[in-house]
């Protein structure tokens, strides 16, 4: 009932197209995984971070006197080198560049915020050395939520133009008297026109909730400062290139002594695709204590306060559609709370800049007009988290749909047939110029309808409503992921660099078998298989023969990271170019060695085989050992060794189609809601290895489903965190998520492998989905995630109360 | 997120217990009794509590058990585990739980044990509790006496006691003495228990008649709202969780029951317009939505109502003597984790891991998962909350599913530990489940997997043939941040195929 819909792509058995077991499961299931939490070294010491209690506090001083110098040394801003900050840049016009200082400087602005640092034997005695350092706080006026009634109000025309924001008692940052770090209007065709002269005009004001990654595993990191001026840093990075690049820069050392390693990683989700103040923090003081390495693993209850949370946003929209359902204009005001920085690399733009440029996701719309802000907090700075910005513009985009499908009389999965991009209408320009080259979405769509038996759940629910039953819900949701984003649409708001790019290299040692060095990293994506199972198909060697290596900035030439679905797309394309070109070089080889056309040789389970003969002439062993230990066999003109480095920059990116549907059945007494069936249907383009690619998109819609009905970082006004530990902020476990029915349709993309990023389509869906399915079983709009029993059932009796429900 | 340094001790006796709580009392943090850890050792990590003597209740075997007390009731020692509770009919050994100042009205069987048909007999009202309470994990552990001494207001067992009419036995310096569950629970987290008193076991009056319907917000989560009613001889309870600081009866509910009123519509009026129903807001629930709920909870509890079961067999049962009163002759079996003197500073402990005896040297503070992970290099025990709640850490200890961040190394000593690093075979061959999770891509990152394979392990050696559903509940005391937990259920289901429990839906 799970399986892919279509029959994998015809390959080896191991091969691109397969499942192999992967090449990660035994170490990790024997409890042999190399985590960066589980490592130890010689003489190395533990770190514990002392956080503000409060959300906005002026720093009056701090005592540590009671701790000894030696046994406790202790960092704070004043400490020697601390005067420097990360600074995320964007060229985005009116983009205010804020400081983020490795310990809070003069003031703290966020409760949760690292202060101080200790260094101890263990991490008890850290905790244990934390108590006796005293802060002298002097509390300042608090901001917690990124729009105010007055702002909601005085645009509440959700056109799209609102007015400049006032300026605040206690801004977060001078620089920024509103709180506003960054604001941009996109606008494209006539959309007071169009709306004017709609059939239908329907409006929606929805806020998303504030949650985060929650990768099972924390952050970690571990330090090592060499007095010969080496700084090695263990962490669970996505990025370690970036990492390498920045701590160089900031601490003015050559990148070459500086050398990131990421191993396992238990999990990442975007939240480790940052360079946080802490890992700065830790390696300045690896560098006051040349010699000592330096420990720090985040426990849950650091996570929650202060690794990046995402999707606390609020959209004014309006929408316009012709009497037949089709869009006529779409408009919005959207802000974002960034918190209290501007995350490195990714600037306080990322979440705003993404809902502004995706908002109207896989649907045609001419006239579009969205302005996005995003704005300063005393709360945890917002980053990139899975889906960045769109579980919240796909939930506003289907929300404008439903309702103007009721506007309408409309059957609502008509309104997107009629809106969607289809295949004729590729290549298509969305209102914010991003092209999008596929429009495979109507197919998703009606696969998507038939797997969940549409049909038969409409009659269901009409025979519900006619003779009673709880009722149910069909919700619907329709996105459009762009994937692998190459120079030209590249990840992030306007940064000084592009991430477009990745290198690969791979190396046959000299027993011929292959040695894999990819850019990017993995945190439980299987790339040591995919990655493995590409150049094996590339070069025509065993799975067995392939190893693959990443996450050491020493091993590998370059990579960006694990991040915005690109490892298969742009990752993927490096390592198969370079696998390509190996594969090449070995044949001119073994051309000359077996005199032979090197048109007639080919490669296969590592054997070279000349046309026409069944015998294979030699292997890649032989050839390899000639390239590396027999140069007197070299032919001229040959270089020793065999190897082969290629970047690959897609340029522009792919875009991967993705369609949810699930049926819901609510219980009017307490407001629960069961999923009684959920379906999926992507367009991953080829799948490399389909049962990882299954993998994400189920991961993925489960992380949805927790943002849309259990996880909920919940501020008080004064700034605290009210759901510091896993008992308050609820994950779904087993029990709560559905079988899910996923399909794959399989459209090869324009790329070496024809290949779609998959890893975070999954969780665009599922709030569109379950608001869009308690509208249609009951007849209430969800303006508010997350959707609990308590919302859920408080609405109904309102709707009963005052007969609005409908 | 770790504990501040405290002394352990472990005292073998009720009197003991006594005696350690009045010494520690004289000291800077001072002393706090340790059962089964569940609650108490998330406030020691959170340093939320930060006493300088932990007395562990561990060794006092003698306060385990459920045995009946009369023919109307039961008496369950406070160091009884939720788990122990969830299985019926009551055959728990250990027991020898008497009334304070009871001459002989209290029952066991010649040895101390009882035996299958020996014991309590049934009481399905707390099988249908114990469901509730946490995940299999958590019940292993936890107990009633400390959930009961907890009293936290959303939870299941302050819920029915009072239900039940619960008269609680409490030991302390002075004479042991009997507190009503109606006196016990004073408020949030506030009990009638003075600092050196321990709840040492309790008398239920079996219900002739009872339903539990609860709300929570995921499965096995404190209760959002919970409702239990019982008929009992002395009359109807209608009792409440979640709604206010305490669980509350509900006279005017419980009255129209004595009067013969039945009809669901009719109690959950009552309940709706009851002024014990007036409810508090919080993060998960609105004030007027734990009233509304109260009242629908009740109402489905009057739809829902079951028989209790008769009394107790009265089988190979004998009148206690009073000697068995006498709290130094109450360890009448042989502890199984022996008692132990005041310890401090750092220890040499010896852990029976994985079928070798590994010596480590800790700290009374040191989890058991820190000591595994950094002291004897298993570091396939991951950590992912520290508060008992992700089950990342998740090892086995005497076969039963334990989490190593809310158990101290020194509690683990004389117990078999099992590890994820201690289940391929010898030669490397991997265990059925990790194939399985391999088979099935039940792992992606790979961090949250050693608890759940455990788990899954135990899982399959009680339950050989889970259905899908089953699964789902049984793992639900784990949390996978990756996999969507699609291909964990599929791997757990093929395992059990793979190692002849088969035929599961
Ligand atoms: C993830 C998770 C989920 C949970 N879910 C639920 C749930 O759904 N419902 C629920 O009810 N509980 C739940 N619990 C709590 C669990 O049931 C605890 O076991 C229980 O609340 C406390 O029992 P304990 O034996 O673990 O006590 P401990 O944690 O050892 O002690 C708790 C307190 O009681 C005191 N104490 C213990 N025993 C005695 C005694 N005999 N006399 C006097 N004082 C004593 C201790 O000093 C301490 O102050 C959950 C816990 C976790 C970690
Ligand atoms: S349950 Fe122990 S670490 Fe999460
Ligand atoms: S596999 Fe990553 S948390 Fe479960």
């Amino acid at each position: 009932m799970t399986g892919p819909a279509t029959a994998p792509s015809a390959g080896t058995s191991d091969g691109v197209g397969a499942s192999p077991r992967r090449k990660e499961d035994r170490r990790l299931l024997t409890g042999n995984g190399r985590f960066v939490s589980d490592l130890q070294l010689p003489r190395m010491r533990h770190v514990a971070f002392l956080r503000s209690p409060w959300a906005h506090a002026r720093i009056a001083g701090i005592d540590a006197s009671a701790l000894d110098p030696h046994e406790h040394p202790v960092f704070t801003a004043e400490s020697p080198g601390f005067d420097v900050s990360l600074r995320a840049l964007s060229a985005l016009p009116g983009y205010v560049t804020t400081d983020q200082p490795p310990l809070a400087r003069g003031t703290a602005r966020f409760a949760g915020e690292a202060v101080a640092a200790v260094v101890a034997d263990d991490r008890y005695q850290a905790e244990d050395a934390l108590e006796r350092i005293e802060i002298e706080w002097e509390p300042l006026p608090v901001t917690v939520r990124a729009w105010t009634d007055e702002a909601l109000a005085a645009d509440g025309t959700g056109v799209g133009r609102s007015p400049a924001p006032e300026p605040v008692p206690a801004p977060v940052h001078p620089e920024a008297p509103d709180n506003q770090l960054l604001s941009r209007t996109f606008e494209a065709g006539d959309v007071d026109g169009a709306l004017a002269g709609s059939a239908a005009v329907v409006r929606r004001s929805l806020t998303t909730n504030r949650h985060g990654g929650n990768p099972m595993e924390g952050r970690a990191g571990v330090a090592l400062y060499t007095d010969d001026g080496h700084l090695t840093f263990w962490s669970g990075s996505q990025v370690p290139h970036l990492v390498r690049n920045l701590l160089a820069e900031i601490l003015d050392m050559p990148e070459s002594r500086v050398r990131v390693i990421a191993p396992d990683v238990g999990g990442g989700f975007g939240v480790k695709a940052v360079l946080y103040p802490e890992d700065l923090a830790l390696c300045l003081m690896a560098r006051s204590l040349p010699g000592t390495p330096l420990k720090w693993v985040e426990d849950r209850a650091e996570h929650l306060t202060a690794a990046c949370a995402a999707r606390d946003h609020h959209y004014e929209l309006t929408a316009g559609f012709s009497a037949d359902g089709r869009l006529t204009a779409v408009a919005a005001d959207a802000w974002c709370n960034v918190g209290a920085y501007s995350v490195y690399p990714w600037t306080a733009g990322i979440e705003a800049l993404m809902a502004g440029g995706l908002l109207t996701g896989p649907y045609k719309v001419e006239h579009y007009r969205c302005t996005v802000r995003g704005i300063t907090t005393n709360t945890t700075p917002a980053g990139p988290y899975r889906g960045v910005a769109r579980p919240a513009t796909v939930y506003a985009m289907e929300a404008l749909l439903d309702s103007g499908a009721r506007a309408l009389g409309l059957d609502p999965v008509d309104v997107r047939r009629v809106n969607l991009i289809g295949p004729d209408d590729v290549p298509y320009r969305l209102p914010t110029r991003l092209v999008d080259d596929t429009g495979h979405y109507g197919e998703c769509l009606e696969a998507a309808a038939d797997r969940l038996d549409l049909a038969g759940l409409r009659a269901e629910q009409a025979r519900r409503r006619r003779e009673g039953g709880r009722p149910i819900g069909i919700g619907i949701a329709c996105y459009n992921e762009l994937t692998g984003l190459g120079r030209a649409a590249s990840a992030g708001p306007r940064m000084p660099f592009r991430t477009g790019h990745e290198a690969c290299t791979v190396r046959v040692n000299p027993d011929g078998r292959v040695l894999v060095l990819s850019g990017v990293t993995s945190q439980g994506q299987g790339w040591e298989t995919t990655a493995a199972q590409i150049v094996a198909d590339a070069m025509g060697v065993a799975l067995d023969d392939v190893e693959v290596r990443y996450g050491d900035t020493d091993q590998v030439l370059w990579g960006f990271g694990a991040f915005s679905s690109r490892q298969a797309v742009i990752a993927g394309g490096a390592a198969h170019l370079a696998a390509r070109a190996v594969r090449e070089a070995a044949l001119r080889l073994a051309a000359e060695l077996y005199e032979a056309n090197v048109d007639d040789l080919r490669l296969e389970g590592g054997r070279v085989y000349v046309a026409g003969s069944p015998e294979p002439v030699g292997s890649l062993a032989d050839v390899a050992r000639v390239a590396y230990l027999e140069s007197n066999r070299l032919p001229a003109g040959f270089e020793p060794g065999l190897d082969a480095t290629r970047f690959y920059d897609p340029v522009m990116g792919a875009f991967a189609a993705g369609v949810q549907l699930a049926a819901i059945e609510i219980d009017p007494a307490t407001g629960e809601l069961t999923i009684l069936r959920w379906v999926c249907v992507e367009d991953a383009g080829r799948a490399i290895n389909p049962q990882i690619v299954h993998g994400q998109v189920a991961g993925s819609i489960a992380q949805g489903i927790g943002g849309a009905l259990y996880e909920h970082l919940v501020y008080d006004d004064d700034g605290n965190l009210r759901t510091g530990t896993l008992l308050d902020y609820l994950m779904p476990t087993s029990a709560e998520i559905p079988e899910m029915d996923i399909g794959h349709i399989e459209r090869p993309a324009d790329n070496p492998l024809g290949v779609r990023g998959v890893g975070e389509g999954g969780t665009l869906g599922p709030a569109a989905v379950l608001a869009g399915a308690v509208a249609d079983a009951v007849g209430i709009d969800v303006d508010e995630l997350p959707i609990t029993p308590d919302r859920l059932w408080l609405a109904l009796q309102a709707a009963t109360t005052d007969g609005t429900s409908r | 997120m770790k504990p501040a340094p405290f002394a352990h001790v472990r005292p073998a006796t009720v009197a003991e217990v006594v005696e350690a709580l009045a010494a520690g009392a004289d000291l800077d943090g001072g002393a706090k009794m340790l059962a089964g850890g569940q609650s108490l050792v998330p406030l020691l990590a959170m340093r939320l509590a930060a006493p300088s003597l932990l007395v562990d209740l561990n060794a006092l075997p003698s306060l385990r058990g459920v045995a009946a007390d009369g023919p109307d009731a039961v008496r369950i020692g406070a160091l009884t585990r939720h788990a122990d509770l969830l299985v019926q009919p009551y055959s728990v050994s250990g027991a020898d739980l008497v009334a304070p100042g009871a001459t002989g009205g209290a029952l066991r069987n010649e040895n101390g044990l009882t035996g299958p048909g020996a014991g309590a007999g049934d009481m399905p009202l707390l099988a249908e509790a114990a469901r509730w309470i946490g995940h299999t994990a958590i019940r292993a552990r936890g107990t009633f006496g400390g959930s009961l001494a907890h009293a936290d207001p959303n939870a299941e067992w302050p819920a029915v006691a009072l239900a039940c009419d619960a008269e609680l036995a409490v030991a302390g310096p002075s004479a042991e003495r009997t507190v009503t569950a109606h006196r016990f629970f004073h408020g949030l987290l506030q009990t009638d228990l003075a600092d050196d008193e321990l709840l040492t076991s309790v008398r239920l009056a079996r219900p002739r008649a009872w339903a539990f319907t609860e709300l929570a917000r995921r499965h096995g989560d404190f209760a959002l709202v919970l409702c239990v009613v019982t008929e009992l001889d002395a009359g109807w309870r209608v009792v409440l969780g979640g709604v206010a600081g305490t669980p509350v009866r509900c006279p005017s509910a419980e009255a129209l029951l004595d009067a013969g009123e039945r009809h669901p519509a009719a109690i959950a009026a009552a309940v709706a317009a009851a002024p014990e129903a007036e409810a508090f807001s919080d993060l998960h629930a609105s004030a007027a939505y734990r009233r509304a709920m109260a009242a629908e909870l009740a109402a489905r509890a009057l739809r829902d109502l079951r028989p209790g079961p008769g009394a107790a067999p009265v089988l190979g049962t004998e009148h206690v003597s009073s000697a068995a009163l006498d709290p130094q002759n109450r360890a009448v079996t042989p502890p199984s984790p022996s008692a132990s003197p005041e310890r401090a500073g750092t220890l040499a402990v010896t852990l029976n891991v994985n079928g070798r005896h590994r010596a480590a040297a800790c700290e009374p503070r040191h989890t058991l998962a820190d000591v595994l992970r950094e002291q004897l290099g298993l570091t396939g025990t991951h950590l992912g909350c520290e508060q008992g709640v992700c089950g990342a850490c998740t090892v086995l200890i005497d076969g039963e599913p334990v989490r190593s961040c809310l158990t101290f190394a020194v509690q683990a000593e004389g117990a078999a530990i099992t590890t994820i690093e201690g289940l391929a075979g010898p030669d490397g061959a991997l265990h059925p489940v990790q194939d399985a999770f391999s088979r099935c891509h039940g792992l992606q990152c790979g961090y949250c997997t050693p608890g759940f394979v455990l788990t899954a392990v135990h899982l399959l050696a009680t339950e050989p043939a889970p259905t899908r559903p089953v699964i789902r509940e049984a793992l639900s005391g784990n949390l996978c941040r990756c996999t969507g937990y699609t291909g964990i259920v599929d791997a757990v289901e093929s395992a059990a195929g793979s190692m002849g429990g088969g035929g599961a839906g």
